[in-house]
């Protein structure tokens, strides 16, 4: 009972000074909203996509010239996607074409004809013109929202495996889709994983492969898994060189960890 | 004393908060490493190449080519490989014991290669050698050489396919084995059914009994040197032994109203099989020493075609006790029944896996039937793997990763025909018989 007092006054002050706090972390929360659209903006620089900043209201002239993927196309030739050159590689006689890379072609496809975008861009540059002409001080932050919406449809039009938006990852798993080959009638196929440290060079050549699981797989009474080993160091050393890289991140291709584990088909 | 104690607990909790540290930053370092998830693959087959077996001896030529097709349409057929044109080969072989040109393989996107060749050491005995070479790893997988008969080149032929599959699968091989099958002659409403044998190619095929009795569910042996089956040749159905090699035949004793095939068991000391007694089928199994039978089921349901799981530790059979026939596992002894299929339609004719891991099952719904798989431990993941007008009578391959079937066509002038699938359920082949053929049996892997 001599206590009782001070306790519940140090419970309440607890409290009390807990709900201020969140409360105030509350109004963090909704200020880091903002920020999220300038950080598609910088993601989209980072993608070679026209960098839409420079359609801020100062550059006005410029902001109309946003260039769709067909001016992009027609202006300057675009580098060959590494992918691409997997697919156009001469096959060298009538046979090898049953392991021509199926799932690479409509890639392809997409890089040497770019698609129309979901929208029509002129007519979306000439509507902010227009809504420019009528209103000059508009938002800034409104306009820097609608060009980062801009930059990602830019993105998602140009397509996953382009040579504008390919990532390490995307261009590693469509490089070696044609080569890797799964026997589904192995026993328990889709738990036979096999683990590869990969390192490579600058020009995409294989440095060093090792096998990370190794032991697990000689230890498994499943034979199959010592088959499913092969077939991926074969897999690997039939993809190599990965000359499609951006050599600009080398860095960050320089190791990698490959997890190959069937999935569902 | 205190003050040492004291500076040692200083020291470990430096060395704690540096361990920490250290544990941090390599982690940091660590998940800094590009990881990527590889899931998607192609189910195409390997390609490979065979070039024609080396020949010093005109008068192995003919051999050496042949041993080369056995072997490409064996790996073929399996599905997992594809053998590459020889128009497309740049290297041309003129030995065996050498370092393949491994750029002029990779060219042609072989994985493989598999360089051969005979040696005539007498007029009645062969030398048959092969080397299967890894092409992108530039190394030799393999190295057989096996002696023979000039006459027994094509079990040679099937047994170096075996070891090229096992080498490159992981898993062992079906190509050294047979295939007993009902040989079906005359029209439908008298049909003439003989026991007949063949390689699992289709090659060699000849009659096992060549008199007009009507015989049924020939199966093998674990031995694959006997056959047991159903003949009917005296009016009531009768189970008898047949031995291959000697022709030796022997009555196993009179089963009169037997319903569905005998089955041996994996040790081969028993035989397993169902049998009508007052109107009720039930699964026996008898002793083969003993000629002693014992009953495994007494459900009142019709309980049929039972088989043995590999090791000899459960059965499973299909009764229609659920309402509609399904299948049952139990123990060998008969304990522990368990309902494993729960789709449409009726299942019948179960064919436990030598692998152990998938039960085989004719399925019959709508009017269509179907070979399908089922897991056999949980009863799930089930697949239906054909799908035609009369789909029946599922057999393993020894590995586990084909079946044997009997697909029927429509009307009077309908044909019988043995068909194979694997479990991709994407390499469907029929199997070339001298004429119309049902009720295929696999042997095991030949001794």
């Amino acid at each position: 009972m001599k206590f009782g007092l001070p306790i519940s006054f140090a419970l309440h002050a607890l409290v009390v000074s807990g709900g201020v706090f969140l409360w105030s972390n509350g109004i963090k929360d909704i200020a880091d909203v903002k920020i999220i659209p300038l950080e598609i903006v910088t993601v989209a620089d980072t993608t070679n996509v026209m960098p839409t900043r420079k359609k801020r209201p100062q550059d006005r002239e410029n902001s109309i010239d946003v260039q769709t993927p067909e001016q992009q196309a027609s202006a300057e030739p675009v580098p060959p996607a590494p992918v691409a050159k997997a697919v156009k590689k001469p096959e060298p006689e009538k046979k090898p074409e049953k392991i021509e890379p199926k799932q690479v072609e409509p890639v392809a496809v997409k890089k040497s004809a770019p698609k129309q975008p979901a929208f029509n861009l002129d007519a979306f540059a000439t509507m902010i013109n227009k809504s420019r002409a009528e209103n000059p001080d508009a938002n800034v932050e409104q306009i820097l929202i609608a060009e980062a919406e801009l930059a990602k449809q830019n993105q998602n039009g140009a397509g996953a495996g382009s040579e504008l938006t390919v990532s390490p990852e995307e261009y590693i798993k469509a490089k070696m889709e044609p080569c890797w080959l799964i026997d589904q009638g192995a026993r328990d196929y889709q738990l036979l994983r096999v683990e590869i440290a990969l390192s490579l060079n600058e020009r995409g050549e294989i440095s060093t492969l090792n096998i990370l699981n190794g032991a697990q797989i000689i230890a498994s009474p499943n034979n199959a898994w010592r088959a499913a080993r092969e077939n991926v160091v074969a897999a690997l050393n039939e993809c190599a060189p990965y000359d499609g890289l951006r050599t600009s991140d080398y860095n960050i291709w320089k190791t990698m960890k490959l997890n190959f584990q069937p999935g569902d088909t | 004393m205190q003050h040492m104690m004291k500076s040692k607990r200083i020291n470990g909790f430096i060395a704690t908060v540096t361990a920490v540290l250290a544990a941090f930053f390599f982690s940091l370092t660590a998940s800094a490493q590009l990881e990527i998830d590889i899931t998607k693959g192609n189910a195409e087959p390997t390609l490979i190449a065979i070039p024609d077996f080396l020949s010093a001896h005109t008068e192995t030529d003919r051999i050496a080519k042949d041993m080369a097709r056995v072997i490409s349409d064996d790996l073929e057929r399996s599905g997992l490989f594809d053998a590459l044109n020889h128009d497309l080969f740049i290297e041309k072989q003129t030995d065996i014991n050498y370092q393949p040109r491994f750029a002029d393989w990779r060219l042609i996107k072989a994985r493989a290669l598999v360089s051969g060749r005979i040696v005539r050491e007498s007029a009645n005995r062969l030398k048959v050698e092969f080397r299967l070479w890894d092409i992108y790893g530039g190394t030799q997988l393999d190295g057989i050489r096996f002696a023979t008969t000039p006459d027994n080149w094509r079990r040679i032929a099937h047994k170096v396919s075996d070891a090229i599959y096992k080498r490159l699968t992981g898993e062992a091989g079906y190509f050294d084995s047979r295939i007993v099958y009902v040989a079906e002659s005359g029209p439908k409403t008298n049909r003439r059914k003989q026991l007949a044998i063949m390689d699992q190619d289709g090659a060699n095929s000849q009659t096992l009994l060549a008199g007009a009795d009507l015989v049924l569910t020939p199966r093998f042996a674990p031995s694959a040197q006997q056959i047991t089956y159903l003949s009917w040749e005296t009016g009531t159905s009768q189970v008898y032994l047949l031995d291959i090699e000697t022709g030796r035949r022997e009555l196993l004793g009179n089963f009169p109203n037997m319903t569905l095939a005998p089955r041996f068991s994996p040790d081969g000391q028993s035989l397993i099989f169902s049998m009508i007694k007052r109107g009720n089928s039930d699964v026996y199994v008898m002793d083969l020493r003993a000629r002693s039978t014992r009953r495994l089921t007494t459900n009142s349901a019709i309980d049929v075609s039972p088989s043995f799981s590999p090791d000899g530790k459960k059965i499973v059979f299909n009764s229609d006790r659920g309402g509609t026939p399904q299948l049952y596992t139990m123990n060998a002894d008969g304990s522990n029944v368990k309902r494993i299929s729960f789709g449409e339609g009726r299942y019948t004719a179960p064919n436990w896996s030598p692998r152990g891991d998938l039960i085989a099952f004719t399925n019959s719904h709508h009017g269509r039937f179907h070979i399908g798989v089922i897991n056999a431990q949980t009863g799930r993941a089930e697949r239906m793997l054909t799908d035609s007008y009369l789909d029946e009578g599922p057999t393993w391959s020894p590995n586990g990763r084909v079946i044997l079937f009997t697909r029927g066509t429509r009307g009077i002038r309908g044909h019988s025909e043995i068909w194979s699938i694997d479990l991709t359920g994407k390499n469907l082949r029929k199997v070339a018989t001298p004429g119309d053929a049902s009720d295929p049996a696999w042997s095991p892997i030949l001794p």
